[in-house]
């Protein structure tokens, strides 16, 4: 018997797999050859130490780990194929993680990108939309025998007004205000801090504005859609008179403006003084007016204060010149010669009418503030 | 209850049973993905893979197979799997690393035992050379139940057999050498 035939014996042997006859020829080899003797030694010491290879245990009990995923039929009974795939536990749910984060991320992602886009097209509509609707809500006006029939205004609910039109504006600036703050008191509201506007915007509430424009006083009214969303609605309700118009059109947030106007910002969210506002002989208010027509050229040089008491229309030499409470100049009209009277009647916060009565004929004509322009009628 | 009673209520839907038998046989098959995929963390994801998968299949369990076997043929194959997708995405240059530590072992042989010895030169092996020793020595397999789990032909599991304890035998030699010259 050969060696190399021997060492197969010697492998067999370490599995118990030779029989007794097999056994006795290896054995009598092993005694002649000293080489194979070696080799055999040696596989059996490797042979005892493989039977000695420690017994590793898993860290944590690996059934534990997989039993939420094992389905169970509603009996009790073990659900055969429910878990559809023999994938890692583990490891699955790590690698889910990371592609749900990811996807979660890029949804995120893309709603932040359609709100800031929605935005940014839908600004520019919406003040498109306000221009186009000052220009029909004073046309309207203009339609309507109301020259002089403007509510009257007190010097407190100017003040209120005021008051109104500078919170609104401010939560305008603002932004949009979560949902929780639904029970929030108006005036607390723009105090909240600004926080994210998908929930107002995805969850808008039915509109509260119409109610608001009827009924001011409600301090407490629902105010919880966002600024921008309320803007809309303003838009969107039908005016049911001209008091409840001239709110409407007071709570209105100018559209976007020339440069000129982008100067009223500030005064526009200050409160007139009331002083200033009672002050008859120095600004005569719309209702004013109302009660005579026929405005005398030193009346008119005076000034007419506009229905918020914050501009004052008034003629200098022969030119109609529109200020605000401090002086300064939005306005200047074109001059005109021929001496005659000046009445003027204001629309709008922002616009007004004035006619030069000249002896033989007169003249009508509408300034528009924040075009900065002035029409012949 | 024993195994044979478990197993028929199992596949007569009881999940208890069948939760209790893979209880009775995680341990032998984290050792088997451990052994052969040489770390833990791919041990456990093996392992749990081929719990869940017997968990699906225990119908399809015939009792002419040693339950044994059976389980030991899933946990191997999915062991064997796992290491053909490592090797595709596994460089030439990590492939060398054993040869690496086959280079330093002379130095670290005096100071390791010899089951760790044997460990890194199992970690050596080819796949399958491994997996049969590990059937072998670490489940106690027959050649017949060797030859089974692995759906081999009986010749071709003594031959990785034979051929994977020749390999062992000339590593440890090598260590055993460095060993005594150092």
């Amino acid at each position: 018997m050969s060696c190399s035939e021997v060492t197969l014996l010697m492998q067999r042997n370490l599995d118990k797999d030779l029989s007794p006859n097999e056994l006795a020829l290896l054995e009598e080899h092993l005694k002649l050859c000293s080489e194979c003797q070696k080799l055999n030694e040696s596989l059996q010491n490797l042979s005892l130490e493989l039977e000695k290879l420690p017994q590793v245990e898993p860290p944590v009990s690996i059934v534990d780990s997989i039993l939420p995923y094992l389905a169970v039929q509603t009996d009790g009974t073990v659900a055969q194929g429910t878990v559809a795939q023999d994938k890692k536990v583990f490891p699955r749910i790590r690698r889910d993680w990371k592609r749900y984060g990811l996807m979660i991320g890029t949804a995120a992602a893309a709603m932040f990108l359609a709100i800031s886009m929605q935005n940014m097209f839908s600004a520019p509509e919406r003040s498109a939309e306000m221009e186009q609707k000052t220009a029909n809500t004073a046309d309207h006006a203009d339609k309507v025998p109301a020259v002089g029939e403007s509510r009257t205004l007190s010097a407190d609910e100017n003040t209120a007004e005021s008051s109104r039109v500078e919170e609104h504006t401010e939560q305008s600036m603002v932004g949009t205000e979560p949902r929780e703050s639904l029970s929030q008191p108006t005036m607390e509201k723009s105090s909240i801090p600004n926080q994210d506007a998908q929930p107002s915007i995805l969850n808008p509430e039915p509109p509260k504005v119409h109610e608001e424009a009827e009924s001011m006083d409600k301090a407490g009214s629902e105010n919880a859609m966002s600024g921008t969303l309320k803007k809309r609605v303003v838009e969107e309700q039908p005016l049911e008179n001209n008091g409840a118009k001239d709110q409407a059109l007071a709570l209105q947030p100018l559209p976007e403006e020339p440069a000129i106007m982008q100067n009223f910002a500030a005064p526009r969210l200050a409160v007139p003084e009331e002083g200033a506002v009672s002050n008859e002989k120095a600004f005569k208010s719309a209702d004013t007016v109302e009660s005579k027509p026929e405005v005398d050229m030193q009346a008119a040089k005076e000034g007419v204060s506009s229905p918020d008491q914050r501009y004052i229309a008034a003629v200098e030499g022969q030119m109609m010149v529109v200020k605000d409470q401090e002086g300064k100049e939005y306005f200047r009209g074109h001059p005109w010669g021929g001496g005659g009277t000046v009445t003027i009647q204001w629309l709008s916060p922002y616009e007004f009418i004035y006619v030069i009565h000249f002896p033989a004929y007169k003249e009508q004509w509408k300034v528009n503030l924040p075009s900065g322009q002035e029409q012949k009628m | 209850m024993t195994e044979p009673d478990l197993i028929r209520e199992a596949q007569a839907g009881d999940r208890d049973a069948l939760i209790q038998i893979l209880r009775n046989i995680e341990k032998s098959v984290y050792q088997t993905a451990f052994y052969i995929l040489k770390n833990e963390q791919d041990a456990m994801d093996a392992s749990q893979e081929a719990l869940i998968r017997i968990y699906n299949k225990i119908n399809t369990y015939q009792e002419k197979a040693k339950f044994t076997t059976w389980v030991q043929r899933i946990v191997t194959n999915i062991c064997i799997d796992h290491c053909r997708k490592k090797r595709e995405t596994v460089s030439i240059d990590e492939h060398s690393l054993p040869l690496e530590d086959k280079a330093n072992v002379e130095s670290e042989v005096v100071r390791i035992d010899m089951a760790k010895e044997i460990k890194k030169a199992i970690e050596l092996l080819p796949d399958h050379q491994r997996t049969v020793i590990i059937l072998r020595y670490v489940q106690d397999l027959s050649y017949h139940e060797i030859a089974d789990t692995l759906q081999l032909p009986l010749n071709t599991v003594k031959s990785h057999l034979y051929r994977a304890r020749q390999q062992l035998q000339g590593l440890l030699q090598d260590y055993q050498k460095g060993g005594v010259r150092i």
